[in-house]
């Protein structure tokens, strides 16, 4: 493992430094033992098919850091291939990448607490450990109102101070959609459990969009009336004539893009590399309770009640005649299973619990799960509020009979060190859950198709207040989400009609091409995430915050607002940015004024000399040729 | 790689396929009238047979060189990813913006031209050879074609998997433009079916064309027409690469150093077993 590391390592400084500035004076400062050399460093991301917005961070950097001596290469990798990297092996020096925003602050915890460094996944992949931070932490997550306000306030600030991470900006998700074909609920994203579930074909589907020129006009009202009104039901099977056929799918299935092919290959809840935003899977695996509307709702749950006089129990009670997509019933011994596999998926089987990375967070907040009895279930909570406390209900619920034979070492335990478990690596592409879809069919790298489920509690149409929104379930008679190469192959399929609407995000650029085509518009919704650059603290000179301090103030988000995102994003110096927790202030304002962009504030064009002289007030020597140099 | 499932879903991926495809068919009918003639058409079906049996085994030979190709493209990714040998930082330091100097030459009408001979070109220069000297008296151009591609893509193949490498367009987004996919987004579905975007490094487009315009040239004096269009076109296809934002310049010179060490493997091999008969 460590020589390939090293010999990738030498192969990028050959890169970056050798073959720009002369591989001799390398040799000789390592031959001479002057513990001084010049820094090289790569920065992981992934390619512009993928995510155009990161590659031109990632290409930013790297540009402001040679300018500064630092010979930066930027390295392009598949999703899965820099998940791997970054969360798991901790293999990268600096990487540029999306960090999902959750609404209560409490994501932070798993994400910056030292006691998550050394484990897998989304939990503090950067190796950040200040013991001061972590109470802090701790805190904030037993706290409620004005006092968990200030708490978090203070940890933003701390953050901003040491920069583990850099947050640039986040942007809102921008996805297009043909109004005459399909109406989406208002104040959510399209590429959302609710924003599926709300989604309704537009009544006069064929004879709207299709039959324009050869169906008499006063026969259809204008679309723009059908979509704003039409959110009544599914079409009727008469009014559907079957004029055009060049398309052969079914009638009324909703026909999605997606940009990321990895659902298609692997559609494991418990997989790192694999799962993003997880969308896909919040239509195939239920949990307790959903966040719906910006409350969370009892779903799984009929409802739920805190014990008297103690607010660390909570009892729980399921639905009846709720069911798996195989048929089998649900009880409350599989949601006591569920948490018990999250926190071992290998079940007490080895020496070492072997968590699922994807929910350590979450888990953490609990304490016990118990059946009380068939139907419920008694969760025992640590020290945090309720809020808190909230996002443990929303842990996909896993079937005991599917789940339970793969708490075992995988087959390649000779490669992993037998810590991983075939539960965590397993591609799944059948899923078993409770969802109101059900996977029908994937085909690798192409697409992944969905049928509603008929058992589930959506469809009984007998539900009261909050979700009756939701009565009937997914109105289409199936979902299917093609994986598109770009964004801009996205937005061309939308143009032909052969898709109804993307889930990927578009671009700024493909944004202003699909706002050009007619009978498209594009929908934003709020940020769901952040572009952020991440430091590996494991490895010199990243561990410094002086360092990160300096390498932060070579970010102008004035300019990249402009250049890259499309000119409304919202800059982002906090990753709470996305929630009403971000501090006002003269000392925030101070904390933030001090990573000012050391250049013409705006135009990305950095002061190099100034910036250099930031690096040496930092504690770090230039060479001869003005190579920065670090103590290996 | 263009299975029913695909065309179900993509009914542009079937109208791009029916055009690139068209416009490589068109030309192939031009030029088999126009070089071959139908003189030499007519003759050749009739002592066609022979040439095939002779021909039989090199045809073969890149028959199976194609079907592990297919197979191989599957399980590829995986394998480089593993291996980690990324290849696009080294090729970036190596020629810098050389491509974003190329892009300067773009227009409207120049960008038309080049995705076109990017496409329907590229498939009409490879095939046109299969019909051209099946049609010649010497069945040596005919083993020579087969073997010579066989070799490029067994040794691409094997860059490939060893090499992750991305293109221009992929690391520098806003300085190198997708033209071809920016311009006509439809085409990467298609080009999406046949190529990874992890395989850049040889550019085959390159390496194949050269391959056949080196071999049009040594049948010159019987189809000297065809040695000028191969030419021409060759040196187009692998300048289009590069002007739409596809290969790096070093992929290009690779693919050059390739597709002649191609033809010189194909000699070889060919001369070898023709003197062993």
């Amino acid at each position: 493992m460590s020589s390939t590391r090293l010999s990738r390592r030498s192969v990028l400084a050959l890169a970056g430094a050798g073959l720009t500035s002369g591989c001799v004076r390398q040799l000789e400062s390592t031959v001479s033992r002057d513990e001084r050399t010049p820094l090289s460093l790569s920065i992981k991301t992934v390619p512009a098919d993928t995510d155009a917005t990161a590659t031109r961070l990632a290409r930013y950097l790297a540009t402001r850091l040679q300018t500064v001596g630092v010979a930066a290469t930027v390295v392009p990798m598949s999703r899965e291939e820099l998940l791997r990297d970054v969360l798991s092996n901790h293999d990268f020096d600096i990487y540029v990448s999306r960090l999902l925003l959750r609404r209560d602050p409490d994501f932070l915890r798993p994400l910056l607490h030292s006691r998550y460094g050394p484990g897998r996944g989304w939990q503090n992949p950067f190796g950040y450990g200040d013991l001061s931070l972590d109470s802090l932490l701790e805190r904030q997550r037993t706290e409620t109102g004005s006092v968990r306000a200030a708490t978090l306030a203070e940890i933003q600030r701390r953050v901003v101070e040491a920069q583990p991470f850099t947050p640039v900006a986040a942007p809102a998700p921008a996805q297009a959609t043909r109004p005459v074909r399909v109406d989406w609920p208002d104040g959510v994203g399209i590429h959302s459990l609710t924003g599926y579930l709300g989604a309704r074909a537009v009544t006069t589907t064929a004879t709207a969009s299709r039959t324009e020129s050869t169906v008499t006009p006063s026969a259809t009202p204008a679309p723009t009336e059908q979509s704003t009104s039409a959110t009544t039901s599914t079409p009727a099977p008469t009014s559907t004539p079957a004029t055009t056929t060049d398309e052969p799918t079914p009638e009324n299935e909703l026909r999605m893009t997606i940009g990321d092919s990895r659902p298609t290959e692997n559609l494991n809840p418990l997989s790192t590399p694999f799962r993003s935003d997880g969308t896909l899977l919040d239509l195939v695996y239920d949990s307790l309770g959903r966040p719906v509307y910006d409350r969370m709702r009892p779903w799984m749950a009929a409802s739920w009640e805190w014990a008297d006089g103690d607010d660390t129990t909570l009892s729980v009670r399921l639905r009846d005649d709720l069911a798996w997509h195989d048929g089998e019933p649900i009880t409350a011994a599989d949601v006591a299973f569920t948490f018990r596999f999250i926190s071992d998926t290998a079940l007490g089987s080895l020496d070492q619990p072997v968590p699922s990375p994807r929910y350590r967070g979450r888990a953490s907040l609990v304490e016990s799960v118990d059946a009380a009895s068939d139907r419920e279930v008694t969760i025992r909570f640590g020290d945090v509020s309720e809020p808190v406390a909230a996002r443990a209900l929303t842990i996909p619920v896993l079937p005991e009979h599917v789940w339970e034979p793969f708490a075992r070492p995988t087959s390649a335990s000779w490669l992993d060190g037998g810590h991983v478990t075939e539960a965590l690596v397993r591609n799944n592409l059948d899923p078993v859950g409770s969802g109101p879809l059900r996977v029908t069919g994937t085909t690798a790298r192409e697409s992944v198709s969905m049928e509603p489920f008929e058992d589930h509690f959506l469809a009984d149409d007998a539900l009261d207040g909050r979700l009756s929104r939701f009565d009937g379930g997914f109105s289409f008679d199936s979902l299917r989400f093609d994986v598109v190469p770009s964004d801009g192959a996205a937005v061309e399929l939308l143009a032909t009609d052969a898709v109804d609407a993307t889930a990927n995000s578009l671009s700024a650029d493909s944004r202003a091409a699909a706002a050009d085509e007619p009978g498209i518009s594009v929908r934003t919704s709020r940020p769901e995430w952040c572009y952020h650059v991440g430091y590996n603290h494991r490895r010199p000179p990243f561990m410094n915050p002086r360092f990160r301090r300096a390498v932060a103030r070579l970010v102008d988000r004035e300019f990249l607002v402009d250049s890259v995102f499309d000119g409304e994003t919202e800059p982002a110096s906090s990753p709470l940015v996305a929630t009403t927790y971000v501090p006002a202030g003269d000392a925030w304002d101070e904390a933030v004024s001090e990573l000012e962009f050391v250049g013409d504030s705006g135009t990305g064009t950095l002061d190099a000399e100034r910036a250099r002289s930031v690096f040496e007030d930092a504690g770090y020597a230039y060479s001869g040729d003005g190579d920065l140099l670090i103590q290996e | 790689m263009i299975s029913a499932q695909s065309s179900i879903g993509f009914s542009p991926l079937v109208a791009v396929l029916a055009r690139v495809l068209g416009g490589a068919a068109v030309a192939l009918a031009l030029a088999t009238l126009a070089i071959v003639g139908p003189s030499r058409l007519a003759a050749a079906c009739g002592s066609g047979s022979d040439r095939l049996r002779e021909a039989a085994p090199y045809l073969g030979l890149l028959a199976v060189v194609l079907l592990v190709n297919k197979v191989a493209r599957g399980v590829g990714p995986e394998v480089s990813w593993a291996l980690g040998w990324n290849a696009t930082g080294v090729i970036y330091a190596i020629e810098g913006n050389f491509v974003q100097h190329v892009q300067s030459l773009a227009t409207p009408a120049l960008t038309a031209v080049l995705s076109t001979v990017y496409l329907s070109g590229y498939v009409f220069l490879l095939t046109f050879p299969f019909v051209a000297y099946f049609a010649a008296a010497d069945e040596r151009p005919l083993k020579l074609t087969a073997v010579t591609y066989a070799a490029n893509y067994a040794i691409g193949l094997t860059c490939y998997v060893l090499f992750i490498s991305y293109g221009p367009r992929n690391l520098l987004p806003g300085q190198v433009e997708s033209l071809l996919y920016s311009t006509y987004p439809q085409t990467q579905i298609l080009t999406g079916e046949v190529n990874v975007n992890t395989n850049v490094f040889p550019s085959l487009h390159t390496s194949l064309s050269v391959s056949a315009a080196a071999i049009a040239i040594r049948t010159r004096e019987t189809y000297p027409a065809w040695a000028v269009v191969a030419s021409v076109l060759a040196a187009a296809v692998a300048f289009s690469t590069m002007y739409l934002g596809i290969h790096w310049g070093t992929d290009v010179v690779a693919g050059v150093v390739l597709g002649v060490g191609s033809v010189a493997f194909g000699d070889w091999l060919v001369g070898r077993r023709s003197a062993d008969a």
